[in-house]
């Protein structure tokens, strides 16, 4: 059982910390595993720390999604093999990532986020991020790709043929 | 206040591991990203770079339908994925030049439109390389499934379609599908007899639609109660049945009102009432539903002659057969 008033302080890789609901960290499977490795009694103790290893301003972003999806059900569905589509990214969570378009390191700010979730085990988050990556390079050419993931080819003109080659099984 | 503090989990050196770029995402990761690209996309994503081309090879590669058909202008099989032309007599997939296409390969659904080609080696080659849901094959009049077909059948994880615009088989053919089928065939079916009907019900075979003229009312009644004790939800559907038999279908069954006007004799209409047997899913109960057709006043003229004449509808959307009434057959 979750006791919504325990609360957790979230300490940053860069020192920093935060306080937040217990509401907000049983989302993720890492802290709530932190807690529960404790055998902390939540109604003794209300309030626990947890070290994690993200930045605080990428911690940030991830409890103001924790915040928006507080109310979302436990555990998070499975998906099974044939849900592959990416296009049904709820409006709150598109215009949340939208915001980071704007910066300067828009892609990072995205790599940072997708990171935290994994390391937090935030599946809801982490789902989400990576249809967000998926979606910015579909349909796009391999330069198109290149230049949104920004990436420099490492390949030599010889293994691109190879890989061509390869790929003529399915470009007729 | 108490405060209980958890050990840090800290990596050693304490600083912050964000990623960069792509490249300093776990690989697990990237198969979570590359997952959602369609065939096309991840092929233009292997030319990026190498840790992009690994992590491709390295992915499962999930498609929503491989479509083997015969391309009739080059004199060649031609299979598509995912809208991707990936088999025609100009290339060839083989397992160990395209082993860094993807790590597995599941399709959802495979739609065999032409028996034949399953028996061109290179087509063997790309569907032993492949997991899939569904298997769906159309067959060609008089045709029916090969060895190598029904090996394939097997394999489906979720179901089989088989589509068919005559039916030829035998009892004894029937009896070698290792997995109840969905046959879908859109002609009346006259059997040789009755018990081969019965025999498919009771091998969990369904049918979406199936018009069929049987000889016998007592068939009707063994059809209900096998469809009655179905593991699955079932559905039949009885029309176009002289009101005479329709009252002795009726009292055979020991169906007894307990809806509305669910059973109304003696109109002018009343032979064309149908009769909707439902098995529903959870209760033992076996539902008998009402509509009317007496707008199809026409169709009466076609069909009254026959003694019984059913369609038969498996796992049909209620809602689409205009319900009017219930009664439960007890």
């Amino acid at each position: 059982r979750i006791y919504p008033l325990m609360r957790v302080t979230l300490t940053t890789s860069d020192g920093a910390s935060v306080t937040v609901s217990r509401q907000l960290t049983k989302h993720s499977g890492f802290i709530e595993k932190a807690i529960t490795d404790m055998a902390v009694d939540d109604n003794a103790v209300p309030l626990s720390a947890v070290a994690v290893d993200v930045d605080d301003a990428t911690l940030k972003l991830v409890i103001e999604w924790l915040t928006e999806h507080r109310d979302d059900a436990l555990p998070y569905p499975e998906k099974t093999d044939e849900e592959r589509r990416a296009d049904d990214i709820p409006a709150w969570d598109q215009a949340f990532v939208q915001k980071w378009d704007t910066k300067e390191d828009q892609q990072q700010t995205l790599y940072a986020v997708i990171t935290a979730a994994d390391k937090l085990d935030i599946k809801g988050l982490l789902d989400m991020t990576c249809k967000t990556l998926a979606n910015k390079i579909n349909g796009k050419t391999v330069e198109e790709m290149r230049e949104i993931l920004q990436l420099e080819c490492d390949f030599t003109e010889e293994e691109l043929a190879e890989i061509r080659k390869e790929n003529a099984w399915c470009e007729n | 206040e108490i405060v209980f503090l958890i050990a840090t989990m800290l990596s050693e050196d304490n600083e912050s591991t964000n990623s960069k770029t792509i490249n300093d995402l776990p690989m697990e990761i990237l198969h979570k990203i590359f997952v959602h690209l369609e065939l096309r996309d991840r092929l233009n994503a292997r030319l990026c770079c190498s840790t992009v081309e690994k992590a491709v090879a390295s992915a499962d590669l999930k498609c929503v339908g491989m479509d083997l058909n015969y391309d009739s202008r080059n004199s060649a099989c031609k299979i598509l994925l995912d809208r991707c032309e990936v088999f025609t007599c100009k290339t060839r997939f083989t397992s160990q030049r395209n082993s860094r296409l993807f790590s597995k390969l599941h399709v959802q659904l495979i739609t065999i439109r032409e028996v034949r080609l399953i028996d061109v080696p290179a087509v063997n080659v790309i569907l032993n390389a492949c997991t899939f849901d569904i298997l769906a094959v159309h067959l060609s009049p008089n045709q029916w499934l090969s060895s190598r077909i029904h090996e394939l059948i097997a394999r489906a994880e979720k179901g089989v379609d088989i589509f068919t615009n005559r039916f030829v088989a035998t009892s004894s053919q029937f009896r070698s599908l290792s997995r109840p089928v969905t046959f879908h065939f859109d002609k009346e079916w006259k059997p040789e007899n009755d018990d081969l009907f019965l025999e498919i019900l009771l091998r969990g075979h369904s049918f979406p639609r199936l018009d069929i003229k049987l000889q016998s009312e007592h068939t009707l009644i063994e059809a209900i109660e096998i469809i009655s004790e179905a593991v699955i939800p079932q559905k039949m559907y009885i029309s176009y049945m002289k009101n005479g038999h329709l009252k002795t279908l009726l009292r055979l069954t020991n169906a007894k009102e307990t809806g509305n006007s669910a059973f109304e004799y003696g109109t002018e209409y009343s032979y064309l009432r149908s009769l909707i047997f439902q098995r529903t899913q959870g209760s033992g109960d076996l539902l008998v539903t009402s509509s009317a057709f007496d707008e199809h006043r026409e169709l009466y003229d076609d069909c009254c002659e026959n003694l019984n004449r059913m369609s038969l509808f498996n796992n049909l959307d209620e809602r689409s057969l205009g319900v009017s009434g219930k009664s439960i057959l007890r």
